[in-house]
This record gives C-alpha cells, sequence and structure tokens, in this order.
C-alpha cells in the first residue's frame, strides 16, 4: 500500500517527541481505509501538532485557528449534501491544550454524532508555547505555568464526550502497538469518533515535570485513566423532520394584494398600544398592519417588551399611511390605547404622556387610575372586550369608525389568521363594530 | 374600473430579519449555522425552519465561534454559508472571521445591532459596533460592510453581501439594528430586485492548482474546495501562494498585501449609496440603518420649504464610500451625519473626507435619532 506520510524533508519535532508515532499510526491507518484520498481532509490544529500539515502532501490540508479544528471539521462534514463532491471524511489532529480551549467543539461534534475522526495528541501539555499545564495535565504536574505541581484534577476525556453520547473513544499511548487499529476504526465509522493518544514531550513534559513512560503507565493504572475502547456505541439516525410547508419556489409565501379603495386615510396616522405582556397587543397592531397592507397602505410595526417576553409591559407602534413609511418611530402618537397598568406605568417612565410627546388622543382602560392632569377618555375596554381582545377591539373600532380600513380590509386580515383563531376573533370585531364578514353575509342571502 | 399604478402589486408584511432569510435562500445560501442572540434571533429560527425544505443545511451551534466555524468549513467544502449573530456574538466571532479573510473563504455574517458596551441593553437598538465590525481585522485588512436601511434593503443588501462574498472570496458583513431587524412593515415584493447568484471562480479542471495563485496583486483566487480532486492546503497562518507556512519571505507578504489589494482595488465598484437630491439644497444629511430612516422623513418634509436638503443613504459603509461622499457633498455648506451611538462612531471616519464643510453630528444614545434632532441641526 502507498504510504501517504512523506518525511523525506525531515520532520520538525524534537528528538523523543510523540506526535511523530502518532502520525506513523495515522498512515498506515490510511493505508487500510476504504475512502478515496481526495475525500480525506486532514484538518490541524495550532501546536506542534499543527505541523503535520506539510507531512501530508497529497491529502487536503486545512491548518485552522488554536482550538476551532473540530468545529471547522464538522462544518465541512455537514456540508457534505449539498457541496457537488459529497460527504468529506475529516480527520483532526489536536493537542491537549486545542481539546481544552476546543473543548465544546468536541462535545458538539459528539453530540452531532458527525462523521470526523478526532485524535487527541495528549503531551500532558501546551507544547508549542513551552510547556505550559492545559486541561488534560495531571494532578501534581510541574509545568512552566505550575511551579508547585497542578492543583487541580485533569480532565477526563472518555468520560465527558461519553456525557455527550460519542459513538466511539478510545485511549492509548504513543507509541503503542494498537494505536493504528484503533485510529482506523475511528475512520472506518460513519459517526463521530475520538482517539487520544498519550505521549511524550521531551522538551517540556520530561525536562521540566520529569515525565516518562512510566508516568503515562501510571496515568492509566494509578491516574484511573481508562485505557483501549471506552466507548462503542452503533451510529445514531438522524430524526426525520416535517416539512415547514413552505414551497421552495415561492419565499414569500401568502402574498397580498392591495385594494386601495379599501381605505380612506389621507395622513400618516401614529398609534401606540400599550398593555400587559401576553395580553396582546402586539397582535392586535399586527392584525390592523396586516388589514393596512391588504389595503395598499405603508404599514411599519415596532414593538417593545422587557426581556423576558411573557411578563410586565408591551408596546406596539403602529403607524398607517398612504405612502411608505419613511420614519419607523413614533414621536407623538396621534392615537394611544393603553389597557393595563403596565403599559401606563412604561409611558409614564418614558414621559410619552406629558408634554411635546403627549398623544393627540388618549383612551385608557376605565379601571385604571388617570394620571394627574392628564387629558384622555377612559372607557371600559377590558370589561367590554375581555383582558386579551381589549386592544384589539379598541383599536379596530376606532380605525373603522375613522374610515382609516373599512370593513372589506379588516375581514381580509381575519381571513389570514389560523382558522382556531377566526370564530373568536369575528366575534370581537363584530362587537367592535364590524358588520359580518363578506362570505357570511353571501351564505345567509 | 380605475385602477391605481400599485394595484397590480403585491405586497408582503414582513421584518427585516426574515428579509435577510429571504435574501440569503435567493442568493442561493444552502448553509447556515446559528447561536440565538437578540435581535438577530429570527434570522436564525427562520434558517431552521425553512433551509432544509430548500435541500440546504442548517444546524444550531452551542456558541458563536461554533457557529462561525461551521460556517467557514462548510464554505471550504464549496457551501455558500451564513451566519447571523448581534455584537456580543460578533466579539467571539473575531478570531473565525480572520480566519475567513486569511483563507480568503466566501461567508456571509449579519450582524444586528443592539445596545452594548457587553451584554447591554439586549431589546434596545443601537447602531454602535460599526466600527468593531469594521475594523476587526489585525492589520486592518478590509472586509466589507453593507447596511441596509429598510426591510427591503435587507432581502436586496443581503443577496448583495452573497455576491460580494462570493466574487472576492471574502466575509463579508451586512450590519443590521435593532429597528432595521425586528420592526415589521409593509414591503412591494413585485419589485424586489431580482436576485443575481455568483459563484466564486472556479480552478480550471486540467492546469496544476495554487491555491492562493494570483498574478495582479488585485487578483481574486480561483477556488477549488477540500474533497474536491485538486489538492487543497488552507491555513490561517501566514503563506506563500501554495498555501505553505512562511515567515516573512517576499511571496507570503505578497499575499498579505494582496488580502488588502483585492477589496481596495474594488472599492468604487463596491460603493452602494442612495442619494436623494432636491433643488436649492445648500445642506447634506447622511444617514445608514435605521438612522436613515429619520433622516428620510426630514427631507421630505424641508423639500418644499426654504431650507430644502440632499440625503445620503450610505448601504455600504466599509470600504467608506469616498467618492459618493464627495460627490454628494460637493457644493453643500453642511453636512449632517446621524447616527444611533454616543460618540458618531462612522462619522469620525466621514470627517476627514469632507474638507472645510460645516460638519453637524447628530447623535443618541439608548434611542433612536428622531426626525426632531435632524431638522435642529439642519436648521441651527
Ligand atoms: C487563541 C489562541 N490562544 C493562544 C495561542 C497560542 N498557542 C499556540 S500553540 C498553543 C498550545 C498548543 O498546545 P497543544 O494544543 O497541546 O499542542 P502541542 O504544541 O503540545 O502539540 C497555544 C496556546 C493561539 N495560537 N491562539
Ligand atoms: S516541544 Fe514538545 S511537543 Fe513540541 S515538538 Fe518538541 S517535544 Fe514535541
Amino acid at each position: 500500500m502507498k504510504a501517504f506520510l512523506d518525511t523525506s524533508n525531515g520532520t520538525p519535532y524534537c528528538k523523543g517527541c510523540g506526535h511523530p508515532h502518532v502520525l506513523e499510526a495515522l498512515d498506515a491507518a490510511l493505508q487500510t481505509a476504504d475512502v478515496l484520498p481526495h475525500r480525506i481532509a486532514l484538518v490541524t490544529d495550532i501546536g506542534c501538532v499543527g505541523l503535520a500539515d506539510a507531512q501530508f502532501p497529497e491529502l487536503h490540508t486545512v491548518h485552522a485557528l488554536h482550538g476551532r479544528a473540530a468545529a471547522l471539521a464538522a462544518g465541512m462534514q455537514l456540508a457534505g449534501t449539498v457541496t457537488e463532491d459529497g460527504p468529506l471524511k475529516p480527520i483532526v489532529l489536536v493537542g491537549d491544550g486545542g481539546a481544552t480551549i476546543g473543548l465544546l467543539h468536541l462535545v458538539h461534534a459528539a453530540q452531532l454524532d458527525v462523521d470526523v475522526t478526532v485524535i487527541v495528541h495528549n503531551n500532558l501539555i501546551y507544547g508549542m508555547t513551552g510547556g505550559q499545564h492545559s486541561g488534560f495535565t495531571p494532578q501534581g504536574l510541574r509545568t512552566t505555568t505550575t511551579p508547585h505541581g497542578v492543583g487541580i484534577p485533569p480532565l477526563d476525556l472518555a468520560h465527558v464526550l461519553g456525557g455527550a453520547g460519542c459513538g466511539y473513544f478510545a485511549r492509548t499511548r504513543a507509541p503503542g502497538r494498537d494505536l493504528a487499529t484503533l485510529v482506523a476504526e475511528g475512520i472506518r465509522r460513519p459517526g463521530f469518533a475520538c482517539i487520544e493518544a498519550l505521549e511524550l514531550c521531551p522538551t517540556f513534559a520530561a525536562r521540566i515535570g520529569g515525565v516518562t513512560g512510566k508516568t503515562l503507565t501510571a496515568m492509566g493504572a494509578e491516574g484511573g485513566l481508562a485505557m483501549g475502547v471506552i466507548h462503542d456505541r452503533p451510529p445514531r439516525v438522524a430524526p426525520t423532520r416535517d416539512s415547514s410547508g413552505v414551497a421552495p419556489e415561492d419565499l414569500f409565501g401568502k402574498r397580498l394584494e392591495p385594494r386601495p379603495a379599501w381605505s380612506g386615510l389621507q395622513e400618516t396616522v401614529r398609534i401606540l398600544l400599550a398593555g400587559r405582556a401576553g395580553e396582546r397587543a402586539q397582535s392586535a397592531a399586527k392584525f390592523v398592519a396586516t388589514a393596512a397592507a391588504t389595503a395598499g397602505l405603508g404599514a411599519t410595526l415596532r414593538t417593545d417588551n422587557p426581556v423576558t417576553q411573557g411578563k410586565g409591559f408591551s408596546l406596539a407602534e403602529l403607524i398607517l399611511s398612504p405612502t411608505q413609511v419613511r420614519y419607523t418611530g413614533l414621536e407623538q402618537a396621534d392615537l394611544a390605547i393603553v389597557t393595563a397598568q403596565e403599559g401606563l406605568t412604561q409611558l409614564t417612565q418614558r414621559d410619552l404622556l406629558e408634554g411635546p410627546s403627549a398623544p393627540r388622543r388618549l383612551l385608557i382602560d376605565a379601571r385604571l387610575d388617570l394620571p394627574a392632569g392628564t387629558r384622555c377618555e377612559s372607557a371600559p375596554l377590558r370589561e367590554r372586550f375581555g383582558p386579551l381582545a381589549c386592544s384589539l377591539g379598541a383599536l379596530v373600532e376606532i380605525v373603522h369608525q375613522a374610515g382609516w380600513l373599512d370593513d372589506r380590509a379588516l375581514w381580509a386580515a381575519w381571513k389570514q389568521l389560523p382558522e382556531a383563531q377566526q370564530p373568536g376573533t369575528r366575534r370581537v370585531l363584530e362587537k367592535a363594530g364590524l358588520s359580518a364578514p363578506p362570505d357570511a353575509v353571501q351564505r345567509s342571502a | 374600473m380605475a385602477t391605481t399604478s400599485h394595484t397590480a402589486s403585491r405586497v408582503v408584511l414582513s421584518a427585516g430579519n426574515a428579509m435577510i432569510a429571504r435574501g440569503a435562500m435567493a442568493a442561493g445560501c444552502n448553509f447556515f449555522s446559528g447561536y440565538p442572540i437578540t435581535p438577530a434571533s429570527e434570522v436564525y429560527a427562520e434558517m431552521m425552519r425553512v433551509l432544509p425544505d430548500r435541500g440546504g443545511v442548517a444546524v444550531g451551534a452551542p456558541d458563536e465561534i461554533s457557529a462561525l466555524s461551521y460556517a467557514v468549513g462548510a464554505s471550504l467544502a464549496g457551501a455558500r454559508s451564513m451566519t447571523a449573530t448581534s455584537g456580543p456574538g460578533w466579539a467571539l466571532m473575531i478570531e473565525t472571521v480572520q480566519y475567513a479573510l486569511m483563507t480568503e473563504t466566501p461567508v456571509v455574517i449579519a450582524v444586528s445591532q443592539r445596545l452594548g458596551p457587553a451584554t447591554g441593553g439586549a431589546t434596545q437598538g443601537a447602531q454602535g459596533d460599526v466600527l468593531l465590525v469594521g475594523h476587526a481585522t489585525s492589520g486592518g485588512y478590509p472586509i466589507p460592510v453593507l447596511s441596509p436601511v429598510d426591510a427591503r434593503d435587507c432581502y436586496e443588501l443581503t443577496i448583495e453581501a452573497f455576491r460580494w462574498a462570493e466574487r472576492l472570496r471574502t466575509p463579508v458583513v451586512l450590519l443590521t439594528d435593532k429597528e432595521t431587524s425586528k420592526t415589521v412593515e409593509t414591503i412591494d415584493v413585485d419589485t424586489l430586485a431580482p436576485a443575481i447568484v455568483e459563484d466564486r471562480r472556479p480552478a480550471a479542471a486540467d492546469a496544476p492548482f495554487r491555491p492562493y495563485g494570483i498574478e495582479k496583486l488585485h487578483d481574486v483566487p480561483a477556488f477549488a474546495p477540500v474533497g474536491g480532486r485538486h489538492k487543497v492546503t488552507t491555513t490561517g497562518s501566514a503563506h506563500d501562494e501554495m498555501g505553505r507556512l512562511r515567515k516573512n519571505d517576499p511571496g507570503t507578504l505578497r499575499q498579505l498585501q494582496h488580502l488588502a489589494a483585492k477589496v481596495t482595488a474594488r472599492a468604487a465598484d463596491l460603493e452602494r449609496v442612495r442619494l436623494r437630491c432636491e433643488p436649492g439644497a445648500r445642506t447634506l444629511l447622511v444617514g445608514y440603518g435605521i438612522s436613515a430612516r429619520a433622516c428620510r422623513q426630514v427631507a421630505h418634509e424641508l423639500a418644499d420649504s426654504e431650507h430644502p436638503v440632499d440625503l445620503l443613504e450610505v448601504l455600504s459603509l466599509f470600504p467608506v464610500p469616498a467618492r459618493a461622499l464627495a460627490k454628494a457633498a460637493q457644493g453643500m455648506d453642511r453636512v449632517v451625519i446621524a447616527e444611533e451611538n454616543a460618540t458618531g462612531l462612522y462619522a469620525g471616519l466621514l470627517k476627514p473626507l469632507l474638507g472645510d464643510v460645516d460638519v453637524r453630528q447628530v447623535n443618541t444614545l439608548g434611542r433612536m435619532v428622531s426626525p426632531t434632532d435632524i431638522r435642529e441641526a439642519v436648521l441651527a
């Protein structure tokens, strides 16, 4: 079999470094793999480990950012269904440093069970930057940055990834007799696989921490790290998904055909609805905006609520205009409808009830206390329409009476509603002064 | 029966974010990865909902670094990819944005601004990330940044963003803001510009492949996907035209200069503005994103007054459209620049280009720039 590893120009590693042993095992594994070479992507992380690219001159190589190799590889692989060449076989080479900073990428790749094989070159320290401790450094080991020894336990990647549903995980030593076999198995499998190779960095781990082959053995025995194949689960089957119902050829879904005759609006009107979250002030504004759109008006709807969307105030700023709306904000409302205390408090705090921003017309629910000195009308909105429909009822009554939108426009918006909402909304619209919907009239005629 | 001109057209009621998602799909986007953040989350949700039905891939990532890394990885394999975020997520993405720039990988990133710094005000609007986005690379290498003013721009400029990303093999940012992203408005869909889909230039099948091979400094290298027949060498480290790691050799320094040249050499082509002129105007309003809409209102109101104004809506923020600005400012006594941040971040870039003209900044913090603010600056 043809070798992929080419060391004819020498290798960049220090004498005794574990990395080249992993590359030899990878080369042996690739020679037995049933994959076309150009379908393989060698994705290398930052560090001494990342110097491998140049030694595989025939494979695609992608040298990633520190820690991000597994994420790039997952993206490449996931794109397989939309790219000309189909799914790739990415093989990720990463150090214990890269596995530390990029841990979440390994976790998510395991969760996705994406067809990526990751080889973690665990030499217990950050090699390229000078022997600092990583998340994988054994407790007690002296490193450049832990002169008195590491004080916290190391990560056990098998545990971490096992908890993420990892399909295949194996740990061994490099050099090691079984390494090539384990890597080959990782590549053969159609899902995520991770092989962790414990190895030496003579330059730092050995020189500063006194790490030897015995230390690596002890990590397994006394250190409690399991060796060999630790997880071996069948690949997961992707769940089937329901269609969104959006036809590929029509990005815009249902379009409205504007009928300017359905509106008598002459000038821009700015409407402010202020209520309580969950009481459908914003849906009421959306309903009227839809009616406005069917009547050929320009409409904008700007909403505001606290970060928790189900509690507190709910504001909707609706602008209707015979032309396209230029400015979407609301310096002064022509009409403000306040249906709940939360909304009233918001408007007071924002200074929107007095001075130059005071609405030209202010309608508030009869149960609310009128702010002292504020000019306003009050009406039993909640009592008449109920808490969930008071915004809609009050708003529709006004836009309808003013002739800004006629019955046809409002019923057209009603027809756009999901069927389950239509009967309830119909009662609200009729209470607000609309005559029966056109279809109903026809049917009874 | 009499019909007015717009009876024939058809409208939708849509927020900017949904229009960004539609623009992406119209532009042939087939890979999306996302992470939730207000005010960009609807782009993510819409792509997750619709893209798979269109044969694309949409994936939720565990953070923004993953989201962009997935998109970049997908693009390396030949997909047309995108992600969407806000300022905090953009901050996490910056290293990977530079990776996309360095590896010349097309990708579109929609960034919808909210009030910062840090977590800031999640549901409050702002235009405070304009420099963080425009100057996101070590060395100051340019990344094209487009900025929609309204929901229809969201659609058209997303398509444009994909075209630039593919043509120039670069990350492109679509910079929007809470208001433009989330405000719902009527859009006449029949008058939207037809989508033009552009592809990165493919490497010739029979010629030897140089992953970053260029003749002239500003050329864009031909693309071959990872996984295709050409052996690809890609790296975020300084490299020569073969993708080989090199330290300071002439070929490597030339590649770095090329990263800037391929954008700056096309700066004139990349300028996108909307200029509205009034006879007799002596004041120019300059706005981008949501602030341009307050300018629109004032320009309209003053059109028949004693103080008519011209309006320049800047749609391509970076490279800064210096030519269009100079042309628009010619003969003006005053230029008013409006934006929703405390100090006038973008105005700081425009001022040195404006010479002696009287520049007035309109800046707001925590609220939209209003027509009143602008009127005052015009009439003061
Ligand atoms: C974001 C980022 N942080 C830090 C670095 C600096 N850095 C380069 S290599 C490296 C450590 C590599 O250690 P490891 O992953 O264990 O690989 P090794 O060198 O041991 O093979 C670090 C921290 C970087 N390149 N990028
Ligand atoms: S520093 Fe350590 S990890 Fe890096 S090449 Fe040398 S021995 Fe290997």
